[in-house]
């Protein structure tokens, strides 16, 4: 066992000795029997509490009949399609930015994770008022973390945002932050509050899940003349030539192209990825012809969650950044999704 | 009892009986890991673990309306458990990380007040609606620069130039972020580059984003820029603090302080024996680091709490 019990199962088992799995998880581990001995001296009798009577806004949580820009829902538990399938997920609340496609027979929405854990903001997070929503508490919107959903996934409506919040989340999104409703700037990787997002970031893997199967499958691509995403593959390859001598060296050079994982007609995109001295991750764009619209970029790595890029227009011979200062290297990136605005 | 006996409960009474002794058992048994600082009166009996149970459910889970959401998004009893721990976690770290922030906007406050370099153009002397600027600006005129323009200002000078004491992950939380010299100079560039008087709410609120402080509402800022003292945080004795951080580690963390020692702090060797990747063993460290960090007073302080919970792993 690597996951420690929680304070409150130990306080449990002072009370009630009969739970052999916690008494060999504390015959082994020198925190839990910290926690045990602090709790035998320090919190044996319970808290003189009476007359407590809170009650508070409510939540009423009403079945989906439609689903519209704006909307919040919480996730439903579980999915099942034929193409993929979980159950006994944590819920999660999700705000709609706008419908995608209808693929698979599913009707596609981009969704923003938010979270009541204002206190772990950061500053890819836009940060909501309680009046700018009808579900009136403040909320954390993780716009790093947009995805693409089923209506299937979700289980309840919530509500909506109010005029002021649909403006807040309409300037973030067009990339107009208002730094006061941002959260504070990281302390770097191990960030405590990165580390409180670890189990959030398992929830929206699995939530991406389904679409991600659809791209996979090239069932967009089928199902739309003119692709709205386009999926890139990343291949570290050797230089040669004039990198020879790097190549040779012994910190072997490779390089890491990014190539349009499916052909598609009219369409050809292709660069190369690299990282700067301050934790971006650009990429430089060698071919862009076909799509001329401005795009975001979800990047997908192979721990943590996908990142999502602020607008760009790919143009042959420049460079975008695609994460910024997130210590991420090329050859982390698994598959990169370009999404048209 | 389940969970949905639980939402049952909560939808037709609020909080009932059941949920009450539950979330007093999460009060009695979590509050036991942190030290006594971390109660408002500095030690932690019956009545101060019976404020924090009120406080935190009157600003957290009805007042700001988290309760029904953990309720409702939680799949099991267990999970609902554990989002109330880590909930009741961030409320006892996060009045802590506030007492920090008041500390450096009542000393900016008492700065501005005490100094010739600055003046008063407006607004109550203790208010956040106070204007300051430079005492050598002859105008009265107001910065109109924005929130934002005023963070891109303050950081054109670096950690270094500010002397910036409390920054990284490792970086000591209840210390100053900056000492008086550079906190004046901080004052003087911001200031000096507003083109006009700004207030101290907006100063308050370019220090929370460039120095990342904890958010105070206002009424809270106010009570900190009226105080007439900075109120010091209560310190932490080095033994308590190293049996906190040991009471909140859990099993992988101390398997990997244990291993590193062991390996005489060689990484590779000690991830090895762990049984866990570099990455993962330099993770754990630094989370422990961070722990210790948040609480100790300086460097020597924090040295001293990782030995001691350290040559605690190797007590019998």
């Amino acid at each position: 066992m690597t996951t420690c019990p929680l304070p409150i199962d130990w306080l449990d088992f002072l009370e009630d000795n009969d739970l052999p799995e916690l008494a060999d998880h504390l015959s082994k581990c020198r925190s839990c029997q910290e926690v045990v001995s602090r709790l035998r001296s320090a919190a044996a009798q319970s808290i003189p509490v009476s007359g407590l009577s809170a009650i508070g806004p409510k939540l009423v949580p009403q079945e989906v009949t439609s689903v519209a820009p704006g909307d919040m829902f919480v996730t439903s538990d579980s999915f099942k399609s034929s193409f993929y399938h979980y159950a006994g997920l944590d819920r999660l609340i999700v705000l709609v930015l706008r419908s995608t496609d209808e693929v698979a027979g599913h009707r596609w929405f981009d969704v923003i994770p938010a979270s009541i854990d204002v206190d772990n903001s950061i500053p890819t997070d836009i940060l909501v008022d309680a009046s700018d929503t009808t579900i009136s508490r403040p909320l954390c919107l993780d716009m790093a973390q947009q995805i693409t959903v089923s209506a299937q996934q979700l289980g309840w409506r919530l509500g909506t945002l109010t005029e002021t919040g649909d403006a807040v989340v309409r300037a973030a999104v067009d990339g107009q932050i208002d730094l006061r409703r941002t959260g504070p700037v990281l302390e770097g990787e191990d960030d405590p509050r990165l580390v409180a997002r670890q189990e959030s970031a398992r929830i929206i893997r699995t939530l991406s899940g389904p679409r991600s199967r659809v791209i996979e499958a090239g069932l967009i691509e089928q199902a739309q003349v003119w692709p709205k995403v386009l999926f890139l593959t990343v291949k570290g390859v050797r230089r040669t030539s004039a990198h020879k001598v790097l190549a040779a060296s012994a910190q072997s050079h490779s390089v890491f192209i990014a190539t349009l994982a499916k052909q598609t007609y009219g369409v050809e995109l292709s660069g190369e990825l690299r990282t700067d001295p301050d934790d971006n991750l650009w990429i430089h764009f060698s071919k862009a012809a076909g799509w001329t619209s401005p795009m975001r970029a979800v990047v997908h790595r192979q721990v943590g969650h996908a990142v999502t890029s602020q607008a760009f227009l790919p143009v042959p011979g420049h460079d975008v950044i695609l994460v910024r200062r997130q210590n991420l290297f090329p050859k982390e990136v698994t598959g990169i999704e370009l999404r048209l605005e | 009892m389940t969970l949905d006996d639980l939402r049952r409960e909560h939808a037709e009474r609020g909080i009932g009986n059941d949920l009450l002794a539950l979330l007093e058992r999460i009060v009695r048994s979590t509050s036991a890991t942190y030290p006594a600082q971390y109660s408002d009166t500095g030690v932690w009996n019956d009545d101060s673990r019976a404020d924090a149970l009120q406080d935190w459910i009157a600003t957290r889970l009805v007042g700001r309306g988290d309760l029904p959401v953990i309720l409702l998004t939680a799949k099991s009893l267990d999970s609902f458990r554990a989002a109330l721990t880590t909930s009741f976690r961030q409320f006892l770290v996060n009045r802590r990380g506030r007492s920090s922030a008041s500390n450096l906007y009542s000393r900016t406050q008492h700065t501005l007040e005490g100094s010739d370099e600055f003046k008063l153009v407006g607004g109550r002397a203790r208010s956040s609606a106070a204007l300051w600027t430079l005492a050598s600006n002859s105008s009265g005129d107001v910065s109109t620069l924005s929130q934002e323009d005023l963070v891109r200002v303050a950081w054109e000078l670096s950690d270094d130039d500010l002397g910036v004491v409390r920054y990284g992950p490792y970086s000591l939380k209840s210390s100053p972020i900056l000492r008086q010299s550079g906190l004046i100079t901080f004052l003087l560039h911001l200031l000096g580059s507003a083109k006009g008087a700004v207030s101290l709410g907006q100063i308050a609120a370019t220090m929370r984003l460039r120095f990342n402080l904890a958010s105070l509402g206002t009424a809270e800022l106010g009570d900190s820029l009226a105080s007439d003292e900075p109120a010091p945080l209560a310190a932490i004795e080095a033994a308590e603090l190293a049996s906190s951080v040991l009471a909140q580690i859990g099993e992988l963390s101390t398997k990997c302080l244990r291993s590193l020692r062991l390996a005489g702090g060689d990484f590779d060797q000690a991830a090895r024996s762990a049984g866990v990747s570099k990455r993962q063993l330099e993770t754990e460290l630094s989370r422990v680091l961070s722990l210790i960090a948040q609480d100790a007073e300086d460097r020597d302080q924090a040295m001293e709490v990782y030995e001691r919970l350290v040559e605690s792993l190797f007590k019998e």
